[in-house]
Formats: C-alpha cells, structure tokens, sequence
C-alpha cells in the first residue's frame, strides 16, 4: 500500500479540504504519483475545487460504494485538466476520486451506511490500479463511522482546529481516537489564526493542551476565496506564504 | 406567547453557535425566559460559549434522546454564566461531548418525535418565551421535524456560491414546509463587498427577508467561543445588528 495521509477535523468549516486539495498538487508538483479521494459524502468538494463540473464524470466514489461501479472507474487522471485550466506544469500525477456532489443523492448515500470492507478494498484496488506514491483522504468532518475508517486506515492524521475554544473540546477526542487506533503519525494544523496572534505561541499552547506535534500554524487570509470557485493557491500563486507553509509541513511525512 | 425558532445552515462553520448564544442572551437581558437546545450532536459546541467545560455537563440531550432523564433534568440554567444580574433566563440543553455517545447517537439515529416532544416540555415546565434550536448543518430528517414545528426559521449563510446554493435547497424545504416565518442572516462577509448589492441579491434570490448583514469581524473571530459577543462588546456594531434581529423575531 502507499503512504495514506487522512485530513480530518471535529468541526467542520476548518479548511481541510481546501488543505488538502492543495497538499495533492503540491505533492504532484514534486513528482509524485497522488491519489486523492472524497470520503466527505456529507459535503463534497474537491471536484468542484478542480473546476471538474463541465467534465464528464460518470461515476463517483457513492456508485463505487453503492457498487455500481469499480473503484477505478471513479478515478480520473485530472493532471492534464489542472495543467490547462491553470497554464502550468506538473511534474508528477493527480488521480482524483470525486464524491457526488448531487445535494439531493447526499441523504441517500449517508443514511444507508455502506459497508466498511467495501471502501477498505476499494482503496486496496484504487493502489494496484494506479500505483500511487501517496493516497490523500479528506474526510468527513466529527466522529462518524466514514471519518474513524479514514483514520484507521491513515499512516499521517493531519487534523485541522481553529483557535476557538468549541474546537479544542472536539479537537481532543478526535485525538484520544487517533491514539486509541494507534495511527503512527498524527499532526494538528492549526488553521485561520487570526492575524494579532502569535504563530509561536499558538503552537506551543496547542501542542501544551494536547500533547502533540503540531504541524502547522496557518493565519486568517481571505486569498483562498474566490468568486466561483474556490481558489487552488498551489496551482494559481505556488510561491504563496500559505502553500510554503504547506510545503514545508508536508515534506517530513512524504519522505522515505 | 411562546415562539420555537430554528437557527439553521446548509454548511456549518457559518456563525449558527455564535449567532446563537448572542441571541439567547440579547434577550435575556431584556427580561425574556429563553431555552437553547443543541441539536448539532455530531459536532456540538454552543455548550462551549456559556463556559460549560466537559465535567460541567451533567444530563445532556442523549441522555433525554435515550430516556435517561427529562428534558428539563437535562437544562442547565447558565444565566449567570454569562453575565450577573441579567433579569431573564437562559437554559441550555447541550448535546454530549463524550465520544462514545455522539458515535452511539449517529449510529442508532434518535426517535425526531421524542425530541418535538421535548420542545413542548420545556416551553411549558420552564415557562420559557423563546426556544431557540441550534440545529446540525445540511438537511436530514431530523432537522426536518425540527424546521416543521418552528414559529421562525433564521437561516445563515456566508456569501459565497456553494453557500448560495445549498442554502437554495434550504430554503425550498422551509417553504414546502409552510414555516410561517423565513428570516435570512448573512455572515461573515467579505470586507470589500457592497452590503446593499448583497443584501438585495440575496433578497431576490431567496426572495425572503434579509434581517441581517454581518461582517466578517476580527474581534469576534479573536473571542475564539470563550465569551459571548454581546456581553464583552455591547456597543460594537455587530451587536447593535443582533439586536435588530432580536428586535423582529418579537414582532
Ligand atoms: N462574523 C464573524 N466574523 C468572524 N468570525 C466569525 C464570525 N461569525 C462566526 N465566526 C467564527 O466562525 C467560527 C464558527 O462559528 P460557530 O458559531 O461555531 O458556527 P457553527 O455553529 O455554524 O458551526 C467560530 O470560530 C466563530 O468565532
Ligand atoms: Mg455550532
């Protein structure tokens, strides 16, 4: 199996899929072969962070889990798409693994809970289909069935928090799960720290209250919003102080 | 008379828990009985505002959800949380923090029968003037009963197009449910935008009432939950916009 890094949070509305869309590209900037998938069946997002509506996609990872289709039939090798809608070049492979984004399909999808096996083979055979280097999960957010399969599953947990105090409470029983599944690796990334904090304090009372390793600080900016779509900063500004920020948390997990 | 209001969003992150906990205690502070229920039992946190720490939740809603307790065994009188000498009340009923019950919640659903039920108990037991619903994001079944029953549905969404459309599908519910009163309150919103285009976008979008427009606001983001707004900065605007708010849902 590759390197599985799962992006969770208690909470949602923490930034985790926007990280981790960012964190695939540039991973994929370095020449590695990703694999990202939406396991966030409550409010997915990525294909519409990858500006994918216009595309054909016949199948998403609900018909994979509805068995409806085999998982490889839900992967779509997006680099070629992302190379031209944001006139770069990416060295390695982006392989995406939407989730229906039918508003109407989401209540169906979440009420039935599929079965955990399904979606264990199912990255099995997402990894001999198209032989990643890295498998990035974003989940969906809190403690549900869907979210505790993606961390047991993960060697890197990277969970997200806003400095607000609803999300420490949250925050510390997502982290006593990941310990309780022992996942080897687990960092916090503290996001949307507002801008009269200090980064070094942040950290180092996070990592106080916690007893972990925080990965990153990242501050309140409004430059991932735009006006139709989300903006992806690793392809549009890869030089950014956010996606160097990334960059560099990111590089300790990814290397052998 | 007593009013039910649901405060509902199609995504979460929008300000509902903040939103919220401000309104309870603007009203509150002008004398009225107010209930808090929090029904986002996958995510719960407005217990977090008024100070209550995990140890400080005794009964909760799971534990009246699964017929542990009453409902009124289960509300926690946190006036004096916020603020001393506020000449109303204010009650909450917190959802579970523990792990293990907010998985055994989402795993077994809960009976949304017995939860209507418990709204009219505590209007009733606690004589209570407002019960304001802090309601988990999205639409499910359960936060369809809860919509069915209210007097008021304030809906919150930030100004940005996913928002714009799930809160499409909001709205289209609340009005096949016949929710006698559809109040929209906008957040979080960008600096640079024109709040008078906005507010009339929106308003012909949804065509429901803006009641409503909030910034995004740096003092409130820096409060990080440990305090309610409109206690530490009673004369900042965003309050004076609360108010309003307030103001028309006692209309
Ligand atoms: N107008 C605003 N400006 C800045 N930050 C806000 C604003 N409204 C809410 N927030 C912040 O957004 C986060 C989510 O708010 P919360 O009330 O918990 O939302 P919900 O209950 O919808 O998840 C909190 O950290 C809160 O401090
Ligand atoms: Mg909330």
């Amino acid at each position: 199996m590759p390197k599985i890094i799962a992006f969770h949070s208690f909470r949602r509305s923490t930034g985790k899929s926007s990280l981790a869309a960012n964190t695939a590209v540039i991973c994929a900037q370095q020449g590695m072969r990703v694999g990202l998938v939406d396991l966030n069946l409550e409010s997915p997002s990525l294909a519409y962070t990858f500006q994918l509506e216009g595309q054909s996609i016949p199948y998403r990872i609900n018909d994979f889990l509805w068995q409806n289709c085999t998982i490889d039939q839900a992967a779509y090798d997006i680099t070629k798409h992302l190379e031209t809608i944001w006139h770069t070049n990416i060295s390695g492979r982006l392989t995406l693994v939407p989730a229906n984004t039918q508003y109407s399909d989401n209540s169906h999808t979440l009420k039935d809970a599929y079965d955990i096996k399904t979606l264990n083979e199912g990255l099995l055979d997402l990894s001999l289909a198209i032989q990643p280097d890295l498998l990035i999960l974003d989940t969906h957010a809190g403690i549900n069935d869907d979210a505790v399969f993606a961390l047991a599953v993960s060697d890197v947990l990277l969970i997200l928090l806003r400095p607000d105090r609803q999300d420490y409470q949250g925050t510390a029983v997502i982290v006593d799960i990941a310990r309780g599944l022992e996942v080897p690796q687990v960092g916090l990334i503290v996001n949307d720290v507002p801008n009269r904090f200090d980064p070094a304090d942040v950290q180092r009372e996070v990592e106080a209250g916690f007893g972990c390793n925080v990965a990153a600080v990242i501050p309140f900016s409004t430059d991932m919003v735009g006006m139709e779509h989300p903006r992806v900063l690793a392809l549009e500004d890869p030089q950014h102080p956010i996606i160097n920020t990334l960059r560099e948390m990111i590089s300790p997990y990814i290397s052998l | 008379m007593s009013k039910i209001i649901s405060i509902h969003s199609f995504r979460g992150g929008t300000g509902k828990s903040n939103t919220t906990a401000n309104l309870a205690t603007l009203a509150a502070m002008q004398g009225l009985r107010v209930g808090i229920v929090d029904t986002d039992i996958q995510s719960p946190g407005i217990h977090v505002l008024f100070g209550l720490e995990t140890d400080d939740i005794g009964n909760s809603l799971n534990d009246y959800l699964w017929g542990k307790c009453t409902i009124k065994e289960a509300a926690h009188d946190v006036t004096s949380r916020v603020s001393p000498g506020i000449p109303g009340k204010i009650y909450l009923i917190p959802s579970s923090i523990k792990a293990g019950e907010i998985a055994r919640v989402i795993h077994e659903g809960y009976d949304a029968g017995l939860l209507n039920e418990g709204f009219s108990d505590l209007l009733e037991e606690l004589k209570l003037d407002l019960l304001l619903i802090d309601t988990h994001p999205g639409i499910n079944e359960e936060t369809l009963l809860s919509l069915a029953i209210s007097d008021i549905l304030l809906v919150i969404m930030r100004p940005d197009k996913q928002d714009f459309q799930g809160t499409s599908v909001t709205v289209d519910v609340a009005l096949k449910l016949g929710v006698p009163s559809l109040m929209m309150l906008v957040n979080k919103i960008p600096l640079q935008l024109d709040l008078n285009n906005l507010k009339q976008e929106i308003e012909r979008t949804f065509n429901a009432e803006v009641v409503a427009m909030i910034p995004h606001c740096d003092e409130l983001m820096s409060l990080a939950s440990e305090d309610i707004f409109a206690v530490r900065y009673p004369d900042h605007a965003v309050t004076a916009e609360l108010k309003k708010v307030i103001q028309k849902m006692l209309a």
